[in-house]
Formats: structure tokens, C-alpha cells, sequence
């Protein structure tokens, strides 16, 4: 803040003396002795009383033939003297500057910093001072405000002063930080014709407009009680507004709107009810109403402070404000929101759970929040990972039967159109069984073994599965058909359920698949028909097989899982792919001809007698001992 | 057009005062209003009672008796125009019909709403430009009784009392007689003078040396008192004595601008004379009931016994609210 002239005075008496209070000494210049009489006993704030002490007022006044208007200061301090009548006196000690010193530049100074000011003066010559007030502090004035503040300032937006009582506790600081923090929440430029003290009598006649006292007065004055949720009665609706559209602000939206209101300074007069009005219109963003539109607005409130004052009407069953949040919040949801973002306000609304009374069930004006909330917190296309973190977000108990509010639900069914597949069916699945089925049968197969691999969801997978069951039914071998060839042409699943499903769960899912998709056991034409197109299936799909496998599909099963294993080793046609076949077929062989002899002789062994039962016993599990070995080293 | 709203401070805001105080800074203006609830509850004619009708009005009143009872202090200069809005409630009163006046009606308790006007003494003499002073005569001009107080200390040391009340006069005069209401040229407020200070030595020193002052037979206490038929007399010698020759022109000043049978002239005091509690009895060489105190400050000494500060305000009272009273010994 660049230095500020500030004439001054001090108002008083001299010991013992029999006169009035009078201007003792002054600064010369602009202001005559005569003047600074006048006006600092025009902002009276009534008979000084010691535990009102110390007190800080400020008033405004014009001066000089062009009637320059000025803004003072007052610091009335504890008496320490008695006059010639043998009563105390309390000296006060005034400083004033002129407005358009005040205004000008891009800084503005607090009530606090041109307190600060004045204390630091020793009011001595007759010279004015060269004040430097610490800069305006949009973030400080914020941290003071407190929906006292707000109401006193909307309530200053009638035309009628505020008394703020039941506040005997405050000191005198604090007082007058809250009278800043009141300045602070209306345009710059009403603090021309703003005066406020830090106590006044309410049996006096004065003309503070924003103060606190014991008692309000009688007539024509706001009582304000400190730190009352309770409102005055007859609250009048531009008052109501104006608040309204000071609570859609908290923490830093707080100081950027203090901050902005700070630019605001031309002068305006609470006596002037047009002045009021475009004070209100221009917190709206509205047209200000001297020089057509406003080139500026009001900052905009974050989406948090949106989300939270939403979240307070719902509480309230405010459905009309809810209604005008509602209608920035979607404006905010038409912008550009990053994936960042959507986590953030993720996260606020996880910490700040939004459950509606169930007075409000599902309101249309309930439905569109929740609609734009969606759109908000989760991408366009939802998908059934957003419904599922949604629910989580909006604090569905994650049990079954749980489902989510009405409103949700209809918010939800709004979105399903736009949203993937796979968020589609979960959607749908919420919002119960008619709507799951008239999604389902808008869906092929394929389709529904594509969501399931591509969601890779447990919900979506259960549904998929489902619905596959119902479709592939024995009496209609065209739905089987279609079924089994879907889940070939996508592995089964096997992407999907590997994914969401853990070692056990994997075979009884994986048999599930099977079951649906042959409806019998499997032959040993299924085998091969399986394995044909899956390289290194899971061996938990393998287990799976083989739970359903028929009789005597052993071979084809080893031979089939063989040859998949040597055609992914490139190892078809080689001599060892013929070893192999060779030595399969041995296993499975009840005599030693053929190609077991071959290899008999060529290993040089010697030719062994018929077996004997014993023998059989143990060359049968000595075969089923080997093929599990195979089967095992086969696992990838 | 802009649509302007009524400001701060602006008196058009519903209160009109029934009673405006009038007298010069330090003339004990505050200090009588402070005393009247002390003198009501210890009238001979027991059961006085004053209330205030409003929060802010009993607030005040609260803080002007514990000022003196419980501080024993005076109340500090006031500084801005101040409304107390009080209501006297007598005791209550027998009434019968004039035509079966064997029969008793429910006792019917007097009550005497008043409204009044404190304001710090100095605005009296304020130029008419000054907004307070605009406020002060448009307080005046709408009152109808006065109360005007007469500080023979401050006008032996100060001599202000005819500046005070010259000026302001001739602007609610101008205000009122202009026009053709009043068609006899006098104010029609009904203005009760008050000798203030009466406990004050050099006030009671005059009085007792010129011959003013009787004994009441009847007053245990045997307190020197001036009076009623004297009152007027003692305060043209006072005038005499002030500082400024102009004070003089004081009692000619009020019987010019208002209807001699609207006036009258007591002798007051807030707190009273000294009685010594073992003599029980006024002693001329020990009445100081108001003395300094280690601070340089004033503490009231003994007992509080206001002096004819009711009496003033009952009798505006009465003729403010005809018919509120009925006649009683000390509304003539």
C-alpha cells in the first residue's frame, strides 16, 4: 500500500477543565478545528462507559466547498483523567483520509490496518501523517467471517443498521475484526457512507450503522444476536439472497470473492435503496446497474463449496435452493473437468456423504442433482467400474439388497443411454430385474462375452453368465449354439474370470463356463474343440476341463494338451513331437506291439512276460501317476 | 429517482420524547433522571414505582441506579442525544361512583408514561448547522414539557446557562411561533426550572444566609427547605450571583417564551443533604454529602435522599397526561 495523508484529532477535555468535550488539537490543512468537532461528535456512539473501553469506530463525512467526502478512524481510549466537575473523560484520537486516496491504486486498506495505523502515531505538531496501512489481507478478513458476518452484511443491504448482541464476551479486537470481516463481504465502495463502532448505546441517538451493544434499540434497527442460527423475524428476501450468495463461498473461494469485492469501489450509499439492489445483482454476476453491464464478475464458487452447500439443502429438504445449486453445478459439469478432478471431488464427496431425507424420495429437482453429480464425478460413458466406485462414493453398504437412494436410481437411468456396456448392465442390474432383462435383450452373445472380458467385473461376469445360462437351454439348440461359439470366440472368458477370481473360484467359474457352453459332459471331441484355439490355457481351466471330462477321454485330453504344448514350442513335426505321440500311445496301449515293441527294441530292453494282476495294478497307476506329471509340467 | 431509506440517527424513527431535558454540561441532568427512581421508592406516599417500558429504557435505568447506589458515583457526561422511555406507577388508587359511592370499584393504580430526552449539555450552544442540534430542536419542538436545569455552581464558575438556553430558544420559537398555531406568541410546553445542586454549600450557604430556607415541622430530619412560594425569588438571586451578567435575564427569558401558569420552579438535589445516622438530624457543619475521593473523583458520602426530584416529573406528568393523577398534595 502506497502512503496515505492522514489529517487527524484528538477529542477531549484537559484536566480539571470545565469545558466540553472539544477538539484539543488537530492537524491543520484540509480540515478546520470546527469540522473535526462536528463530525466526531455526530459518530457518537453514546455516553462513554469504562468497560466499553477501548472502543473503535469509524465514520464518514464530507469536507472542503467541493464536499470531498473523507473515512475516519477512531480509537476511544480508558479514562485516566477527571475535568473540573471531577468526572472522568476518555480521550479519542481520530484519523481521517480522503476517499479517492483510499480508492486509488490497486490496493485498499482494512479497518484493521488503518487501526493499526493510527496506533502506531504519537499525535503530537500539527502536521497530517504519512500513513503505510499493511496491505489488504483478502485471506485474513476471510478467516474472520462467520455466518454472523454474512447476515449482518446482507442484513446492511436493507437500509436498516444491524446490532449485533449477546456478544459481551468479544474483546474489543475481535470486534472489530468481525466489523472488517462485515465491510469485507459488500462492495468496496459502501464503506463511503459505512460507520461502525465496537459498541454503542442503544438508548442513544447515533449513527452507527453496523455495531454491538448490550441491547438493540427500540426502532428501526436489526437485532442480531452473536453466533445465532436463528433469523430475524420478517427476514427480507433481497437480505435472504444476498446471504445465500455469501455462503456459496468458504476458504479460498472466500478470499477471492473478498478479494474481488475489494475492486469494487465506487461509492456506494446504503441509504439508496438502487445502490443496495446492485449490490446484490452484482454478487449475482448480474448487470450493475449504473454504465450497462459489468465487465466484472464475481468469482465463481469452487465445485466443492457447491457440492457442500448441495448437500446442506438436501439435509434441509431445500428443494428450491437445491434447484439454483443444482443449476451450477451443471454448468460447472459442461466445463472442462480432468480425470484429476473427478477424483478430487471424488474424494469430497466420499468424505461428505450426500443421503437425502426420505421426505425428499425421489424429487425430480433430487433426480437432476444427482444426474449432474454423476456427470460430474464420473467420465461421460460410465462404466461398471464408475458405477461400482460410485456406490462406494455414495456410501451404498456394500452388502447385498443394499441399493441406492431412489433419486440415485433415477439419476442413474437417466445416464444409462450414454453409458458403456458394461456400466449399462450394472446399472441396470441396480435398478432391479425388469430393467436388467430389457438390457440384456437388447444384447447378442458376443456382445455380452465381449462387456464381460472387456469390464473384467465380477458383477458384470455374474450377469453375463447368467444370462448365458438362461439363453443356452437344451431345448433350444440354436440359443446353444450361438452361446457355446460366443464363448469360444472369446477364450472362454478366460481373461475375464483370471481377473476377478482367485484360484478355487477360477475352476468352479471356469466348469460354470463349460457347463453353459456343452451342457454335458465333455467328449473327447470337446476336448480337442476347446483346446484348439487356447494356447497355455490357465491351469486352473485345465482343472476345470477335467472336472467335466467323460470316461476314457483321458488320452484325448493328454494328447490334445500335448499337441497344443508342442505347436506353442514349434516343436510339430519334429522327431521329438513323434517320441511323444509315441510314448502317449504307450500309455495308453493294453499290449506290447506295435509301436511299444519298436521302441522296446530300439531302447535295447529285454521283452517282458504277460503281466500279471499285480502288474496291471501297477502299470495303471503308473500310467495315471505319468499323465498327471505331464499334465503338471504342461502348466505353464 | 433513488429511493432513500431513513438513516442512522435519523429522530423520524418512531420515538418522540414526552419530556426534553434541558441545562448546560454538568448541570446534573443525568444525575437527576438517575435519582428519580431512588426518589419515587422513598416518597412519603409510599408505593411510587418507575419502570422502564423497553429493554434498552430498563437497561438504562439499571445502570443510572447502580451508578448511584451501588458505585456511589455520578453517571459520566453524556455525549449524544439519549431516550429513556419510562412509565411512573403510583400506588393504587380507591375509586367509587359518584352516584353509589357506598360501593368501592377495583383499586386502579396511576400511571404516567414519559419519555425522556438526555443530551450532552454543550449542544444547547452548538450552531444550528450542526446535524445533533437539528435532531435536539426537532426533539424540542415536538415535546411539550421541560425539564431545565439550573447549575448555581457551574453559573458562579462557568456562567454559561443563558448561552445554553438563549440560542436554542429562539430556534424552537422560531420553529413553533412562526406560523399561526400559537396565536398568544408563547411556547406551549409545560417547563418545570430546577435549582440543581441544592446540597452543594455555596447553593445552601445562599439560601440559609438570604433567608430562604424553613424548617419543615413536620421533617424529623429538619432539613432546611426553600419554600414552593420562594423558589421563583431564590432563583432570580442566583441568576444575580452567576458568573455572566446575561444569566440575569434567565427567569424574564422563560416567563417571555412560556405561559406563566406553565411554569415552575423547584429546588433540587440528586442525592441530598449528609445526615449523620447518630445525630439523626441536619447538621449545618457537616451536609456534605458529596465529597472527592482518592481518584479525584466524587463519592457520594451517606444515604441517597433525593430532594423535589420526583415532584417535577410528577407534576409535568400530570399535565402531560391529564386525568393519569388525581389531585394529590404535591400536584397543587
Amino acid at each position: 500500500m502506497e502512503r496515505l495523508t492522514a489529517h487527524w484529532a484528538i477529542l477531549g477535555k484537559t484536566p480539571e477543565s470545565l469545558d466540553d468535550y472539544g477538539v484539543i488539537r488537530c492537524s491543520t490543512g484540509a480540515i478546520t478545528n470546527a469540522e473535526f468537532g462536528m463530525w466526531l461528535k455526530a459518530f457518537t456512539s453514546g455516553t462513554m462507559e469504562p468497560k466499553a473501553l477501548p472502543r473503535v469506530a469509524t465514520s464518514y463525512f464530507t469536507a472542503g466547498p467541493g464536499g470531498e467526502p473523507w473515512l475516519g478512524l477512531s480509537l476511544q481510549r480508558e479514562p485516566d483523567s477527571q475535568d473540573g466537575f471531577h468526572r472522568p473523560y476518555a480521550m479519542t484520537y481520530y484519523v481521517c483520509v480522503r476517499w479517492a486516496d483510499l480508492v486509488a491504486g490497486g490496493s485498499r486498506v482494512s479497518y484493521r490496518a488503518l487501526y493499526e495505523a493510527l496506533a502506531g502515531q504519537d499525535f503530537s505538531g500539527d502536521a497530517p501523517f504519512l500513513l503505510s496501512p499493511a496491505a489488504y489481507d483478502e485471506r485474513r478478513l476471510a478467516a474472520q467471517v462467520n455466518p454472523t458476518a454474512r447476515r449482518a452484511a446482507a442484513l446492511l443491504l436493507t437500509g436498516r443498521p444491524v446490532c449485533v448482541v449477546r456478544a459481551g464476551h468479544l474483546s474489543p479486537d475481535r470486534r472489530l475484526d468481525f466489523l472488517d470481516a462485515v465491510a469485507a463481504l459488500l462492495p468496496y465502495g459502501f464503506r463511503h457512507t459505512l460507520a461502525v463502532s465496537t459498541w454503542t448505546n442503544s438508548a442513544s441517538l447515533h449513527r452507527i450503522r453496523l455495531s454491538f451493544a448490550e441491547v438493540p434499540p427500540t426502532h428501526g434497527t436489526w437485532e442480531l444476536p452473536w453466533e445465532s442460527d436463528e433469523r430475524p423475524a420478517s427476514y427480507p428476501s433481497e437480505a435472504l439472497a444476498y446471504e445465500k450468495e455469501l455462503e456459496r463461498y468458504q476458504g479460498d473461494d472466500l478470499g477471492d470473492l473478498v478479494g474481488w469485492l475489494g475492486t469494487l469501489v465506487e461509492p456506494g450509499d446504503f441509504g439508496d435503496a438502487s445502490h443496495r439492489a446492485a449490490a446484490t445483482r452484482l454478487l449475482r454476476g448480474e448487470v450493475w446497474a449504473r454504465g450497462g453491464r459489468s465487465a466484472v464478475h464475481p468469482p465463481r464458487p469452487s465445485v466443492e463449496q457447491l457440492l457442500r452447500q448441495c448437500r446442506e439443502s438436501i439435509a434441509n429438504a431445500d428443494e428450491r435452493r437445491l434447484g439454483e445449486l443444482t443449476t451450477l453445478l451443471a454448468e460447472r459439469a459442461r466445463g472442462r473437468v480432468t480425470d484429476q478432478d473427478r477424483r478430487t471431488y471424488r474424494v469430497f464427496v466420499r468424505a461428505n456423504p450426500i443421503r437425502p431425507p426420505e421426505r425428499l424420495g425421489a424429487s425430480a429437482v433430487l433426480c437432476d442433482f444427482f444426474e449432474v453429480l454423476l456427470r460430474l464425478l464420473y467420465a461421460a460413458r460410465m462404466r461398471a467400474v464408475d458405477v461400482e466406485e460410485m456406490l462406494v462414493d455414495l456410501g451404498v453398504p456394500h452388502r447385498p439388497g443394499a441399493a441406492p437412494p431412489a433419486a440415485v436410481l433415477a439419476a442413474m437411468g437417466r445416464l444409462l443411454p450414454s453409458s458403456a456396456p458394461s456400466g449399462r448392465l450394472l446399472i441396470a442390474h441396480l435398478r432391479g430385474p425388469e430393467h436388467l432383462h430389457t438390457v440384456l435383450a437388447t444384447m447378442s452373445e458376443d456382445e455380452l462375452c465381449d462387456v464381460a472380458v472387456r469390464s473384467r467385473n465380477r458383477k458384470v461376469l455374474e450377469i453375463v453368465l447368467d444370462e448365458a445360462d438362461r439363453r443356452a437351454l437344451p431345448s433350444d439348440p440354436r440359443g446353444m449354439e450361438a452361446v457355446r461359439y460366443a464363448l469360444a470366440r472369446h477364450r472362454y472368458l478366460i481373461e475375464a474370470i483370471s481377473s476377478v477370481h482367485a484360484a478355487e473360484e477360477s475352476v468352479l467359474r471356469y466348469r460354470e463356463v463349460l457347463q453353459v457352453g456343452h451342457r454335458r459332459d465333455l467328449t473327447g471331441a470337446d476336448i480337442k474343440e476347446i483346446l484348439a484355439d487356447l494356447d497355455s490355457p490357465p491351469r486352473t481351466f485345465l482343472l476345470a476341463m477335467m472336472t467335466l471330462c467323460a470316461p476314457g477321454t483321458a488320452p484325448a485330453l493328454l494328447q490334445t494338451m500335448a499337441g497344443g504344448t508342442m505347436r506353442e514350442l514349434s516343436l510339430t513335426g519334429s522327431p521329438v513331437a513323434d517320441d511323444v505321440r509315441a510314448g502317449i500311445d504307450r500309455m495308453f496301449s493294453r499290449d506290447g506291439g506295435g509301436r511299444a515293441a519298436r521302441y522296446r527294441r530300439s531302447a535295447g530292453l529285454r521283452r517282458l512276460g504277460p503281466a500279471s494282476t499285480p502288474g496291471k495294478v501297477l502299470a495303471a497307476a503308473s500310467v495315471v501317476m505319468v499323465v498327471a506329471a505331464l499334465a503338471l509340467w504342461l502348466w505353464p | 429517482m433513488a429511493e432513500t431509506d431513513s438513516a442512522p440517527g435519523d429522530p423520524e424513527r418512531g420515538r418522540e420524547p414526552d419530556i426534553a431535558m434541558w441545562g448546560a454540561s454538568g448541570s446534573g441532568k443525568t444525575a437527576f433522571l438517575a435519582a428519580l427512581s431512588i426518589a419515587l421508592n422513598k416518597s412519603r406516599d409510599a408505593g411510587w414505582r418507575l419502570i422502564g417500558e423497553n429493554p434498552v429504557s430498563r437497561t438504562e435505568l439499571a445502570k443510572l441506579r447502580n451508578t448511584l447506589l451501588q458505585a456511589r458515583t455520578f453517571p459520566a457526561p453524556t455525549e449524544a442525544l439519549t431516550y429513556y422511555s419510562w412509565m411512573i406507577i403510583g400506588p393504587p388508587e380507591t375509586r367509587r361512583r359518584w352516584w353509589w359511592p357506598w360501593t368501592a370499584l377495583p383499586a386502579k393504580a396511576p400511571k404516567i408514561k414519559l419519555d425522556f430526552l438526555d443530551l450532552r449539555g454543550d449542544l444547547y450552544a452548538e450552531s444550528e448547522s450542526n446535524i445533533d442540534k437539528q435532531a435536539l430542536i426537532t426533539s424540542l419542538v415536538k415535546s411539550r414539557g421541560l425539564l431545565y436545569m439550573f447549575d448555581p455552581d457551574r453559573e458562579a464558575r462557568v456562567g454559561d446557562a443563558f448561552k445554553h438556553l438563549d440560542a436554542a430558544l429562539h430556534e424552537v420559537a422560531g420553529r413553533m411561533l412562526v406560523g399561526d398555531e400559537y396565536e398568544d406568541g408563547k411556547l406551549p410546553h409545560y417547563i418545570a426550572v430546577c435549582i440543581t445542586k441544592y446540597d452543594d454549600p455555596r447553593v445552601l450557604r445562599i439560601a440559609m444566609e438570604e433567608g430562604f430556607t424553613e424548617r419543615d415541622p413536620g421533617d424529623e430530619l429538619r432539613i432546611p427547605q426553600v419554600p414552593p412560594d420562594r423558589v421563583r425569588d431564590f432563583f432570580r438571586l442566583l441568576c444575580q450571583e452567576s458568573y455572566d451578567h446575561n444569566t440575569e435575564t434567565i427567569l424574564d427569558l422563560i416567563e417571555a417564551f412560556f405561559h406563566k401558569d406553565r411554569i415552575r420552579y423547584f429546588v433540587t438535589s440528586s442525592v441530598g443533604l449528609f445526615i449523620d445516622e447518630e445525630l439523626g438530624r441536619f447538621d449545618p457543619d457537616d451536609f456534605l454529602n458529596v465529597i472527592d475521593n482518592a481518584g479525584g473523583g466524587l463519592t457520594i458520602r451517606g444515604a441517597i435522599r433525593p430532594m423535589n426530584v420526583m415532584e417535577p416529573v410528577i407534576w409535568l406528568g400530570s399535565m402531560l397526561r391529564p386525568g393519569a393523577i388525581r389531585n394529590r398534595p404535591w400536584n397543587g
